[in-house]
């Protein structure tokens, strides 16, 4: 299909390769979400919720249960609506199977996080006079179970290894809480969920700056 | 060696095959997010863009997106094997 043109604006090959490279960086930054923001931000979002329900069963800070539950689910949708709001900036002038599997990844987490705030409300009727800390114990194992099922999925869907080692130790984190109880449960996400999620966050990057590198 | 395809050894077309070809050939791309990627200017990229569909190398789809016209580029499989082939020869060339 080649012209018979003659080449303008000619490139030596190894400018050609060092063009086309950053062309490539340039292009995977604009498409899609900045995954390392995406992670840091949840790593801020575990360490203020797990840490302050954490806080408040162990009685280090004046606050109802029931309150820093609900300051754990305002933080919760902050940190869900900005997720939301990047992954659809990145998306926007995108057609194709990508914008897809995008769209239906998002709505996979909102059925999720849908089933788990029904859940909790049925659970809270049905267990009122067991302990709030049991119950907020329970409630959260299924909102993990969704997290580490969720991002395990999501790594077949877009090939992402990182994501796939997320998911697998937020399975196994979640099976340590539940074995654990209440207390230690709080204490394991307050510190892995933000640990997890700054290492992801990190190979992340380091993976980004070896493609760079390239 | 085989010379190096001319129409792709251009470094505005080089550039605009290496975002495609970043896409993969089942995505487009709107057009100003292009433009946006490459800091090139309408004119510039549009000129480029024909020689690309003229080889084949590149469709260019006119779509409405709510009441606004758009078009949305996106590689061949045709663009695709001959950026590939274009990458194995520069680096012959090293």
């Amino acid at each position: 299909m080649n012209t018979s043109s003659a080449p303008q604006e000619s490139v030596d090959p190894r400018a050609a390769l060092a063009a086309i490279s950053e062309t490539e960086t340039t292009t995977r930054r604009s498409i899609g979400p900045n995954v390392t923001v995406l992670y840091s931000i949840w790593a801020a979002a575990y360490l203020l919720g797990y840490g302050l329900m954490h806080a408040t069963t162990n009685h280090w800070i004046g606050l109802s249960y029931a309150a820093s539950l609900l300051i754990g689910a305002g933080i919760l949708v902050v940190a869900i609506a900005y997720s939301a709001v990047l992954g659809i900036r990145s998306g926007q002038q995108i057609r194709g199977d990508s914008r897809f599997a995008g769209m239906v990844y998002g709505m996979s987490w909102m059925g999720g996080f849908a089933t788990v705030a029904v859940f909790s409300i049925s659970l809270a009727n049905l267990m009122h006079e067991a302990p709030q800390a049991t119950v907020g114990w329970l409630i959260n194992s299924v909102a993990i179970l969704i997290v580490g099922i969720l991002y395990m999925a999501g790594a077949a869907v877009f090939q992402d290894r990182a994501m796939f080692i997320l998911g697998a130790c937020f399975t196994v984190l979640n099976i340590a809480g539940l074995l654990g109880g209440p207390a230690l449960f709080m204490a394991i996400f307050a510190i892995g969920g933000p640990v997890l999620f700054l290492a992801a966050a990190l190979a992340t990057r380091a993976r980004s700056n070896t493609q760079e590198a390239k | 060696m085989a010379e190096l395809d001319p129409v792709i050894h251009a470094d505005a077309r080089l550039r605009v095959m290496s975002a495609l070809n970043t896409l993969g050939p089942r995505e487009s791309i709107a057009f100003p997010k292009l433009r946006e990627i490459l800091t090139m200017t309408a004119g510039n990229l549009s000129t480029h863009l024909r020689k690309l569909e003229d080889a084949g190398y590149i469709t260019q789809e006119k779509v409405i997106e709510g009441r606004s016209p758009a078009t949305y580029l996106g590689i061949t499989p045709v663009g695709v094997a001959a950026f590939d082939t274009y990458k194995k020869q520069l680096m012959e060339l090293l």
